[in-house]
């Protein structure tokens, strides 16, 4: 029997993914025909790629593939757009489990996936047809064969990531510093060898990869001559993009301190004359109980990374790079509180890596807490489920 | 022994993935098929706000039976109650929910 070869970990791991994936599918037609937040960019342009024509070329065209097959297998509705998140945003809390487990132990990861599993912006972003998840997907891919030694292939998923979304290029730089921060001296020949080893091993492939893919985009569709020039219009259109005014944005400052939250798609019910409830309600706010523990965790994970623990050295460099990008880019560009989502599953495991040293009746009280902040905040209001 | 947690590694996720295929296969049909039967309901969709005018907030409802769902909008040129993107990306192409192409 292929379950007895798992561990008790393991099969809640199992238990984990098959709630998380099913909590997705029963709200994966609400609604069934509109558009959620930025579907409303990406879904048009999925269709684009199969009607052959080119648009959205401002972005990479991997994760509107993605859609793009969810809709030519299962149909041009909310099931054939959302399919692809939600498969690998649950797939992404595996591959945590895993990286947590190799690096650490099974309670660990099993933590840390319980975090990001029931973390709601996460689990939001996984609901519905946007670039991000699935990018992030491939880029936790990449972390996870780079954590087994197998370099060529996480450029590879790197480079699958950077087709999915460009941003995933900012964890390549962290893992370049993990791999010189793991060394025993740190200014040395040596660490500048391995440096450039794990540079050339990973980061070669990724943007090999990433410029193949854009090539093969460009000459299906006949959308530019080289991937040179269409990287150079994801670029122009960047900076085309302008910063707002610090108040009239959620700053990256913000991100860990708790927001008030932008509705992506909200619909209400009316109960009676004059009093409504929110039926659907898809909102970008992440689960405040996971976000502002890091605050907690953050001490503890540095002293272990001073250690030279890799675990915590290897997340607090992803969340680091992320971050520190983001917060210059504010400066020039418009930022979203999403963009925090290609270092949640980071910030999960800098969680658990502090929650597992607790007493096991805070840990079970910090989980009930999380799952009543889930339910809260869940895309479909659970007290207006008979109406 | 690295061998053996790769091998462990491998089967965990591709038990996982046959799994999430097999949820998909045994409950999406279920969901998927009562979708359908809400959409195919005869709906009344109503603007609240009759007089639209630009800029000024309004809401796209729809009626099923003594069911009423609302979405909230902005008013725009033609008196259209769109459904706004949060995304200023894009100013040229505003989201528009198919809820609000209904009159």
């Amino acid at each position: 029997m292929m379950l007895e070869r798992f561990s008790k970990y393991d099969k809640a791991l199992i238990v984990l993914v098959a709630i998380v994936f099913t909590l997705h599918l029963l709200i994966i037609a609400t609604p069934p025909n509109a558009y959620i937040f930025d579907e409303a960019h990406y879904v048009p342009s999925a269709r684009c790629m199969l009607n052959g024509t080119v648009c959205n070329v401002e972005h990479p065209p991997l994760s509107k593939f993605l859609i793009a097959m969810g809709i030519r297998i299962i149909g041009d509705n909310g099931v054939g757009w959302r399919l692809p998140s939600i498969i690998t945003g649950t797939l992404t809390i595996a591959l945590v489990y895993l990286i947590v487990r190799r690096l650490r132990d099974e309670k660990t990861a099993l933590i840390a996936a319980f975090l990001l599993g029931f973390e709601s912006l996460w689990f939001t972003h996984s609901s519905i047809a946007l670039l991000d998840i699935i990018a992030i997907f491939f880029a936790v891919l990449g972390i996870y064969l780079f954590v087994c030694d197998r370099k060529i292939a996480s450029g590879i998923a790197f480079g699958l990531g950077m087709l999915g979304k460009e941003t995933v290029i900012l964890i390549i730089p962290a893992i370049v510093i993990y791999s010189m921060l793991i060394q025993e001296k740190i200014i040395s020949k040596n660490t500048l060898k391995t440096a450039l080893k794990v540079s050339l091993a990973v980061g070669l492939p990724a943007i090999i990869v990433f410029l193949v893919g854009l090539n093969a985009y460009d000459l299906t569709y006949d959308a530019f001559p080289t991937p040179f020039h269409h990287l150079a219009r994801m670029v122009k259109h960047n900076q085309a993009i302008e910063a707002p005014r610090f108040s009239d944005v959620i700053h990256p400052v913000r991100w860990f301190s708790g927001f008030i939250p932008d509705p992506y798609f909200v619909t209400t019910v009316n109960v009676k004359d004059g009093v409504k409830r929110s039926f659907a309600q898809y909102y970008n706010m992440p689960n405040l109980l996971v976000i502002l523990l890091i605050w907690l965790a953050l001490p503890h994970a540095f002293a272990n990374a001073l250690k030279k623990e890799k675990l915590e050295m290897l997340n607090l460099l992803i969340i680091g790079s992320v971050f520190f990008a983001y917060l210059v880019l504010a400066s020039s560009r418009i930022t979203y509180p999403f963009y925090m989502l290609l270092f949640l599953p980071s910030l999960c495991i800098i969680n658990s890596t502090f929650l597992v040293k607790m007493p096991k009746s805070v840990l079970i009280t910090y989980c009930i807490g999380v799952l009543a902040w889930f339910i809260f905040w869940f895309p479909r209001n659970v007290f207006t489920l008979g109406m | 022994m690295v061998e053996n947690k790769q091998d462990n590694d491998a089967a965990l996720f591709l038990f996982l993935a046959g799994l999430l295929i097999a949820l998909t296969v045994i409950i999406l049909p279920f969901i998927w098929a009562s979708a359908r039967a809400e959409l195919s309901k005869p709906h009344v969709s109503v603007i609240i706000n009759q007089d639209c005018k630009e800029g000024s907030p309004c809401q796209v409802c729809k009626q099923d039976g003594n069911k009423k769902t609302c979405t909230d909008g902005v008013c725009d040129i033609k008196a259209n109650c769109i459904i706004p993107s949060q995304n200023t990306n894009y100013p040229d192409s505003p989201a528009k929910g198919p809820w609000a192409l209904v009159k």
